[in-house]
């Protein structure tokens, strides 16, 4: 067996995929040839599969927390009037 | 805000404005508030943004992207007007934010983030608590985080509404996202979710 990598000093395919971490989930310009890649990596490399599975986590949480407010009836209303007047 | 049209809208502009602007506000308003901070600001910025938009109308080209229409005319009034009235809050130092890295915080003390796809410390923090994070962010920062995570739009569509290159968007996300990373440690640990330091010697497992 080789020596273990430290995780001090990431492979190079780890560093290649942290690089196009938002990229990647964000639905971002990446081929569809290197997407599948990343995901072939992510799958192999339980922590960078972590590591892109938290972040998602964190968007996912952000969205969610802007889902839940809902703009007031009264200014809906307003707005609709204010269009009407003009 | 009682202005008068410019020019006259076609009956067919004033509905097409109704059937497809109006549906928008929702949209606009989560936006406002995580602009704003607070819910008068909010309410008055979609107002402002929404007869902005409907005076001048006539200049939106049917078929390409209303929302991030609407969007770009929102950050700029905000920009101009409301964040002139607003507190900043205090600038993060940028080798603060860039040292941070919540996946290693998680590891170090979250037992369940290793050995199962969850996070009790993510878990724990509540809506109030993101939107606390959120709204502790550095202008520009907040800004890209809102357009892309709470309202989902693309790099391209987000250099549009900035009026800035795609790479400057890049790049307020990826720090804007990482100070947000860094905020929402600092509440955990506020909230006692997570102890100060790391258990140390052998594993405690929670009995």
């Amino acid at each position: 067996m080789n020596e273990e990598t430290t995780p001090s000093a990431p492979k190079a395919r780890c560093r290649e995929a942290l690089a196009q971490l938002y990229l990647y989930l964000d639905g971002e310009s990446l081929s569809e040839q290197r997407r599948l890649e990343i995901k072939e990596h992510l799958d192999d490399c339980p922590p960078c599969g972590e590591r892109f599975y938290m972040e998602e986590l964190v968007v996912k949480l952000v969205a969610h927390a802007g889902e839940c407010t809902e703009c007031p009836d009264s200014l809906k209303i307003k707005i609709k009037n204010l269009i009407q007047e003009f | 805000v009682a202005e008068r049209l410019s020019r006259e809208l076609t009956e067919e502009d004033k509905k097409r404005f109704q059937r497809d602007a109006l549906p928008l506000i929702d949209s606009l308003y989560a936006g406002a508030l995580r602009m704003t901070r607070n819910p008068p600001d909010a309410e008055d910025l979609v107002q402002e943004t929404m007869l902005r938009a409907y005076r001048s109308f006539d200049r939106f080209e049917p078929g390409t992207n209303l929302k991030a229409w609407l969007f770009r005319i929102m950050t700029n009034a905000y920009i101009n007007v409301y964040r002139k009235r607003q507190r900043e809050p205090q600038q993060l130092s940028s080798e603060e934010v860039e040292d941070f890295d919540l996946y290693q915080e998680l590891k170090a003390h979250d037992p369940q983030f290793s050995e199962t796809p969850e996070s009790i410390v993510l878990d724990a923090l509540v809506d109030s608590d993101i939107t606390d994070a959120i709204d502790a962010l550095p202008e520009q920062f907040r800004l890209a985080v809102i357009l892309s995570d709470v309202e989902g739009f693309s790099y391209a569509e987000m250099a549009e509404i900035m009026d800035v290159p795609i790479g400057t968007v890049m790049s307020r996300l990826h720090r804007g996202r990482k100070a947000l990373q860094k905020r929402l440690w600092d509440l955990a640990r506020e909230r006692g979710i997570v102890k100060e330091a790391p258990a140390t010697g052998r594993e405690n497992k929670a009995s």
